[in-house]
């Protein structure tokens, strides 16, 4: 290896050390290492405006915006207590609405912004009913790290992937939904398994929960209706637009003929174009909303794309991907290869500093192997593999920082041990069906 | 494990910790809290009624239903401070007057009440009194184990007051638990 190599890559591997460790802020230490890099001229300023994924950035950006926006009308406040509701007192109900709408919420909208908003109430009930929370919790990350799998803006790693690849939404859903599907149906099954012989209450305690739980009015968690209203219009148009992403020129032909019907909207568009007219319509004041976009996760990202790119400008990416295409022959060998590996790093190290390296690896990839399938691989293994261990992804770290903040201790053990499970479990499961639509 | 549960803190702290902290107490404005999970023994509740408070809504009465145990103790109260003014302007004959019809107007609203009350399987027991209406319900409240009070208390209300001031008052004087109908 030459010098600039060893440089790129002891930088690299100190800025994974560091988010991994986080005695510094993992934005931190990923501004720390780009700095480095681009100091000692490894990244140019030319190459790192070519590493910096702008479709990753802007999309999260524009999401941030929107999701910040609806918030302050009460919306997802009102979603968990109808949720509640709807349970009519039986914790097997109330794991199961929760896993389903913490999966169907987390395929839209961030995994951390979804457990942040659910877990305060899915606490609140477990503590009405005198029931341990840990069960809950522990489904409501596994739901929320299944669900995000679903779509292209459902977990950042699904984002990156989409930025680089020029997958489309509906690609994602048509390729991850089933996938999704049937490793949720497996999760469920899983949870009641293992857990099902703890819910059982007495009838008594049920009607005491179901009139507790019907005090909480949801209509008092609305903070603005109209804002209310409007997010529910907005998140609709926003999630129809995503839909429509890759073909909108066609349909805005026949109604504006000068719109070229070959024109696309990249996903980072709609989340922008959906920003801007969010905070156009809400009125809501841009110095409050933009103040809370998560600007240490932009930065974090933004860092992760230039030491990544320091790999690639020296070469050594080009030459991981060589040594693994002598290694794996066909496209069915690299999607096991790169599913499992994704899985069982994601565990250990975050799915977004992983993704973000595995990226350019399938992109060099590319000269020798169709990588349609090994995108999918990825996705599948970087998303679901968080479920693998206490730190393997954002949304199990708030949850169980939530958690700790109310005196409940899940220990990192207590959490491999079911956790390593369901992902091995859903991993496999996903693998097989990825198999079944594109390797078969 | 110390070291791996301190790394948990550590990235909680970093990637959410602030916005669960807006997020707590946005959903404490509406959470019940432990302490308020707790349903205190309720023996006795005063209920004071007025010319401006003359009804129970239905919701309010289905609050009163779960206290099955308690006795309500229904309080109309004449407005010592307007019988004063009566008496100085016009004279003491029509202060007598004016405590007569009031009176009558306010057994009728006792009875209509308590006959509601008693439907939903209540026991409560009436009481009229001529007095200052602040004074006379913190005195009462003394020995009854809640209090509950209409938002009209005292004073009509309007969109931009929709409490009155001598609700208010007495919501802020009164050392029991409060509910506001």
């Amino acid at each position: 290896m030459i010098t600039t190599q060893w440089i790129a890559l002891t930088v690299f591997i100190a800025v994974y050390v560091l988010i991994i460790d986080e005695r510094v802020h993992r934005a931190v230490a990923a501004m720390a290492g780009a700095a480095i890099v681009i100091f000692l001229g490894i990244v140019p300023w030319e190459g790192m405006l070519e590493h910096l994924d702008f479709g990753t950035l802007f999309l999260l950006i524009g999401m941030m915006i929107i999701i910040n926006t609806a918030r302050g009308s009460g919306i997802f406040e009102y979603i968990a207590i109808r949720t509640a509701k709807r349970a009519k007192g039986s914790p097997l109900m109330v794991m199961l609405l929760f896993m389903l709408v913490t999966a169907v919420v987390s395929a839209f909208l961030d995994n951390v912004t979804t457990v942040l908003l659910l877990t305060p109430m899915l606490l609140y009930i477990t503590k009405v009913m005198n029931l341990k929370p840990i069960p809950f919790l522990l489904a409501e990350i596994f739901a929320s790290n299944v669900g995000g799998t679903a779509t292209l803006i459902g977990d950042p790693p699904n984002i990156m992937i989409a930025s680089a690849s020029g997958l489309t939404f509906n690609e994602f859903i048509l390729n991850m939904g089933p996938i999704v599907v049937v490793d949720m149906l497996i999760l469920i099954v899983m949870m009641y398994m293992i857990y099902g012989k703890d819910m059982r209450v007495s009838a008594e305690k049920r009607e005491e929960f179901v009139r507790t739980i019907n005090d909480l009015d949801e209509d008092a968690a609305i903070v603005d209706r109209k804002l209310f209203n409007k997010s529910i219009v907005m998140i609709l148009m926003v999630v129809f637009l995503f839909f429509i992403h890759s073909n909108i020129g066609e349909i805005l032909h026949v109604f504006l003929p000068f719109v070229d019907p070959t024109m696309e909207l990249q996903p980072a568009e709609v989340a922008l174009f959906g920003a801007a007219i969010f905070l156009l319509w809400s009125r809501a004041q841009p110095e409050e909303i933009l103040e809370k976009v998560e600007w240490p996760t932009i930065f974090f990202f933004a860092g992760l794309f230039i030491v990544v790119g320091a790999l690639v400008e020296t070469g050594l990416i080009a030459e991981l991907a060589a040594w693994i295409v002598s290694i794996v022959h066909t496209e069915g060998e690299a999607v096991i290869l790169i599913s499992w590996f994704a899985a069982f790093a994601s565990a250990l190290v975050d799915n977004i500093p992983l993704t973000a390296t595995m990226i350019p690896l399938i992109q060099d990839m590319g000269a020798v192997m169709d990588t349609y399938p090994l995108w999918w691989a990825l996705s599948l293994g970087a998303c679901l593999g968080g479920n693998g261990s206490a730190i393997g992804a954002s949304a199990n770290v708030v949850v169980l920082g939530i958690a700790d903040r109310q005196g409940i201790n899940i220990s990192f053990v207590e959490f491999l041990k079911i956790g390593l499970l369901v992902m091995v479990v859903t991993v496999a499961a996903g693998l097989g069906v990825l198999w079944m639509m594109h390797i078969m | 494990m110390g070291y791996i549960q301190s790394l948990i803190k550590r990235k909680f702290k970093d990637i959410g910790e602030k916005q669960y902290e807006k997020i707590s107490i946005e959903y404490a404005q509406f959470l019940v809290t432990e302490e308020e999970l707790e349903i205190p023994e309720v023996k006795t509740i005063l209920l004071p009624l007025d010319i401006f408070a003359t009804d129970i809504p239905e919701k309010c009465m289905d609050v009163l239903a779960s206290f099955d145990k308690a006795e309500i103790h229904l309080m109309y109260l004449i407005d010592e401070k307007v019988t004063r003014i009566v008496s100085e302007i016009i004279g003491d004959d029509q202060k007598e007057q004016y405590i007569r019809q009031h009176k009558d107007s306010g057994y009728r609203v006792l009875g209509n009440v308590s006959s509601k009350i008693e439907d939903k399987g209540l026991k409560s027991r009436s009481s009229l009194y001529v007095g200052m209406k602040e004074d006379e319900i913190i005195r009462l409240s003394e020995s009854a184990d809640l209090v509950v009070i209409s938002r009209d208390y005292g004073e009509s209300t309007s969109e931009t007051v929709p409490v009155s001031p001598l609700a208010q008052d007495i919501i802020r004087k009164v050392l029991k638990p409060v509910i506001l109908y």
